[in-house]
């Protein structure tokens, strides 16, 4: 055992540098002035030893020890000169260590500029997703055509002005279309207060606040359809308790379903509110994994509120529902020719969005329910429809962790290291239930009619599969599977034959929409 | 339906090839021990010890990494961000910061282990040049005019606070004033040419750099400093009166969990209370906590009276805010190059 007492500062003795010369200087000068005697007595004309009797006389001891007292004084000196200097050296090239100096990164989470105390900052990122979709036995149905495509194309920047105001732009150039997904600014003077303006998702439909590319599966659920995809508002937000409660209330233009507006068509808001509790990450939870329970809701009105047909004109304000494999599956009346033929949004929309997650390891479980509470108005008629859907989905991952940012590989591909990324597997159950009331009532025939239950379905119900290879953070490469069966949506027609008039009536009846098969196909680069 | 046949296979193909390379057995877990500034030599002994130890009980290798220097500036690298697995810091104090400005510690983390989680205690003592040329013997010697005394800064430095603290406690119990002891200790800085950032510096500066007539160090550091340079050119002096130094130690809760290595690093901690972990802190010259082993090495730790802390200033919390935070008395009491 031993002590190393050099290793703090590899400074060698005070012998090097200026300042030591300095010192050296100054104990030389003390010592000449404080031994003037001995200077004086050097004879430079003495050619040969004196005499004893010619020596001065030897100093006294006590002058002696005075004398040595007075060099070790300076001696001392000197060295405490050297040695607050070198501090002084130390403190400053400390701080030159721990100054923050500009930095320009490049790694899996894009590209960035940032400035040494990190107030200022810019990154370049971008999302592409290379997609196939297979319909199989589709009965050549025209809407459920196999392809390929560009799903999406995201080149985005983000960055923080001041250390206060965070942005974000998000435009989409897939399908030749340029079309803004995200343009805000985020204050945040505390973690608790935070300020958000722009066009951003409203915090409505926990698996759409999930990022586009950390999904288990291709495409959402179909509770997506009850959410609009981005609104245009601002709102404060903020953690609370080190992010066990996140809260959100903002106010938007008011979008319908599904919907990515950028302007506004009325004079009425939308008001959205979200709390979310994390209870596990209280201190010493964090075994437990992570648990969030989610509760939205949103009220607004949509037309121009009043119920008479000459008023609704224009755009109707109301959503059309796709199925997984992106056909259009429920849509409202529309006429070209006549206004009380069209269904028209009006007054009051209102949602609620309970939902929950919970990952723990490689185990994640999400699910939610989404009821969206429209009042309509066709010609002078008007009701209030309520739409429902929900879903459920969770996943396992091999070789990584689960998590609401999605799959992570504990050790990304790496063959020179032998290790492969993750797999995760995924399963979904998901349904949309259209409110009856919007097909009319076959009991009264009076009833109002929004909706063509021979074009539109009243349920569409899926289960659907994943199985994503996850190399690294940056690349996915997914396939999924849904089948989707719907109650209503299509018609059979049937043609009889009167024997006696031999006059042919033609029947046309509500069926059900045909299952759809779908296979989804992915390759992703996200940085 | 041949291309989901198809799919299906490529997929357990994928699986199984992803479950045999993507995740490998943890053979190995890594601690890293955040500590003051002479505490090197003591945790080297224990990694060693409790990795054999740990390897025996669990199969599991255990690699401690250690990082030393100042205890306040070591608190402060944690709540920036370091990620120590436990701290082994000289002040409850910097453990208290570590709580109150990062949280990442549990606020009990006092009453977790024995002895308000404090192994091994210290105290303050002089380091005088061989056959103590100025006759250096108690805390009065020091404030003697043409006395040069080598202590490191209060600021960064946890022993240079039990220093400071020692020098204040014996004052006031002599002077019978708080007033008296402030003048005191005032007159003792006066004789601080320069302020090293940690002990392990200024046990350099006195003893590799030949400053000063005396250096105040911890018990440990002081006999580590005799014993390796000689009994010829250096001797330790102990005052009548002193400070009970009590180093503590911890996990850091948030990094044990985020990590997975609670299990490892709270085994480490209790390590320390064993009998071979409170010999290892004997043989390092730190006072064991154990009295059977304490009294077996009693010949190299001189009796005298030790104050406590939280008997002459309140408690760390305390202490700190009147003497050592931003302009309280140290601040005022100590003017650079005066």
């Amino acid at each position: 055992m031993s002590i190393r007492l050099d290793h703090l500062h590899s400074a060698p003795p005070p012998s090097r540098g200026g300042p030591t010369r300095l010192a050296a200087l100054a104990l030389g000068l003390l010592v000449t002035a404080t031994a003037p005697a001995a200077a004086q007595t050097a004879d430079p004309n003495a050619a040969a030893a004196p005499a004893a009797s010619d020596l001065p006389p030897a100093p006294a001891p006590d002058a002696v020890a005075a004398l040595d007292n007075k060099i070790a004084d300076a001696d001392q000196t000197a060295r405490i000169a050297v040695r607050r200097v070198e501090i002084l050296e130390e403190q400053l090239a400390a701080k030159a260590k721990d100054a923050p100096a500009a930095s320009v990164q490049a790694d899996e989470k894009g590209f960035r500029l940032k400035s040494g105390d990190g107030a200022y900052s810019l990154a370049l990122h971008a999302l592409i997703q290379a997609d196939t979709r297979w319909f199989l036995d589709d009965g050549a149905l025209s809407d459920r055509a196999d392809t390929f495509l560009i799903r999406r194309l995201r080149p985005s920047i983000d960055g923080t002005l001041f250390g206060l105001v965070d942005y974000k732009v998000v435009p989409d150039f897939a399908g030749s279309q340029t079309v803004l997904f995200d343009a805000y600014l985020d204050a945040h003077p505390a973690p608790w207060l935070r300020l958000r303006a722009g066009k951003f998702k409203t915090p409505l439909g926990l698996e759409r606040l999930q990022s586009d590319s950390d999904l288990v599966f291709i495409e959402r659920a179909l509770t997506q359809w009850l959410t609009p995809t981005r609104d245009v508002g601002a709102a404060l937000w903020g953690d609370i308790a080190g992010g066990i409660v996140t809260y959100n209330v903002g106010i938007y233009n008011g979008a319908v379903d599904g919907a990515n507006p950028d302007v506004d068509i009325n004079h009425a808001k939308d008001f959205v509110g979200r709390l979310l509790i994390q209870p596990f990450k209280a201190d010493g939870l964090g075994d437990f994994g992570s648990l969030g329970l989610h509760f939205a809701a949103s009220t607004g009105n949509r037309g121009p509120g009043t119920p008479t047909a000459a008023a609704a004109t224009g755009t109707p304000q109301l959503p059309s529902f796709r199925s997984g494999g992106q056909s259009t599956i429920f849509s409202y009346l529309t006429s070209t020719t006549d206004p009380a033929g069209t269904v028209f949004a009006h007054l009051r929309q209102t949602r609620i969005n309970p939902g929950l997650y919970y990952y723990i390891g490689p185990f994640g479980l999400l699910g939610e329910y989404v009821q969206s509470r429209q009042e309509v108005q066709k010609g002078n008629v008007t009701a209030t429809l309520k739409h429902q859907a929900a879903h459920a989905t969770a996943s396992f991952v091999i070789g990584g962790k689960a998590g609401y940012e999605g799959a992570t590989p504990t050790n990304r591909l790496d063959l020179a290291k032998g290790t492969l990324g993750a797999l995760e597997i995924g399963v979904r159950w998901n349904y949309l239930k259209i409110d009856d009331a919007s097909f009319g009532n076959t009991a009264d025939p009076a009833a109002p009619v929004f909706a063509d239950e021979k074009r539109s379905v009243r349920k569409a119900t899926g289960f659907a599969g994943a199985l994503t290879y996850v190399p690294s953070r940056t690349v996915r490469f997914a396939v999924n599977f849904e089948q989707t069966r719907f109650t209503a949506g299509s018609s059979v027609s049937t043609t009889t034959t009167d024997p006696t008039t031999m006059k042919t009536t033609t029947t046309t009846t509500v069926a059900d929409r045909k299952i759809e098969n779908a296979l989804f196909g992915r390759a992703q680069v996200n940085f | 339906m041949t291309l989901v046949r198809l799919t299906l296979l490529t997929a357990s193909l994928s699986l199984v090839a992803v479950a045999g390379g993507g995740a490998p057995a943890q053979a190995q877990v890594k601690l890293l021990n955040v500590s003051y500034d002479p505490t090197r030599e003591l945790y080297q002994e224990v990694n060693k010890t409790f990795g054999e130890k740990w390897k025996q009980q669990t199969g599991q290798t255990v690699d401690v990494s250690q990082s030393h220097g100042g205890s306040s500036k070591q608190a402060r690298a944690v709540i920036d961000g370091l990620e120590a697995d436990v701290v082994t810091l000289a002040l409850a104090y910097d453990i208290d910061a570590i709580v109150e400005k990062s949280k990442r510690i549990a606020p009990d983390w006092a009453k977790r282990l024995p002895n308000r989680s404090t192994p091994f205690t210290s105290t303050i003592v002089f380091v005088v040049r061989k056959g103590n040329p100025r006759q250096i013997k108690e805390w009065d010697d020091l404030i003697k005019p043409g006395t040069i005394v080598v202590t490191p800064n209060p600021k960064t430095s946890g022993g240079a606070r039990w220093a400071y603290l020692a020098a204040w406690a014996t004052a006031q119990q002599k002077l019978g004033s708080a007033d008296k002891a402030k003048d005191f200790v005032a007159k003792l800085y006066k004789n601080v040419p320069v302020l090293d950032s940690g002990a392990r510096g200024s046990t350099i500066t006195f003893a590799q750099r030949s400053i000063g007539h005396v250096l105040l160090a911890w018990e440990n550091e002081a006999q580590l400093l005799v014993k390796e340079m000689g009994k010829d050119k250096f001797d330790i002096v102990y005052p009548s009166a002193s400070i009970l130094a009590e180093p503590p130690v911890t996990v850091v809760d948030r990094n044990v969990d985020k990590h997975k290595t609670r299990a490892a690093a709270e085994a480490y901690l209790k390590f320390l209370y064993t009998d071979e972990g409170q010999e290892i802190g004997a043989r390092h010259h730190y006072r064991p906590t154990n009295g059977a082993i304490l009294a077996k090495n009693g010949a190299q730790f001189p009796k005298l009276k030790l104050f406590s802390v939280d008997e002459v200033f309140g408690g760390w919390q305390n202490a700190t805010k009147t003497h050592f935070a931003d302009g309280a008395l140290f601040d005022q009491i100590y003017k650079p190059g005066s």
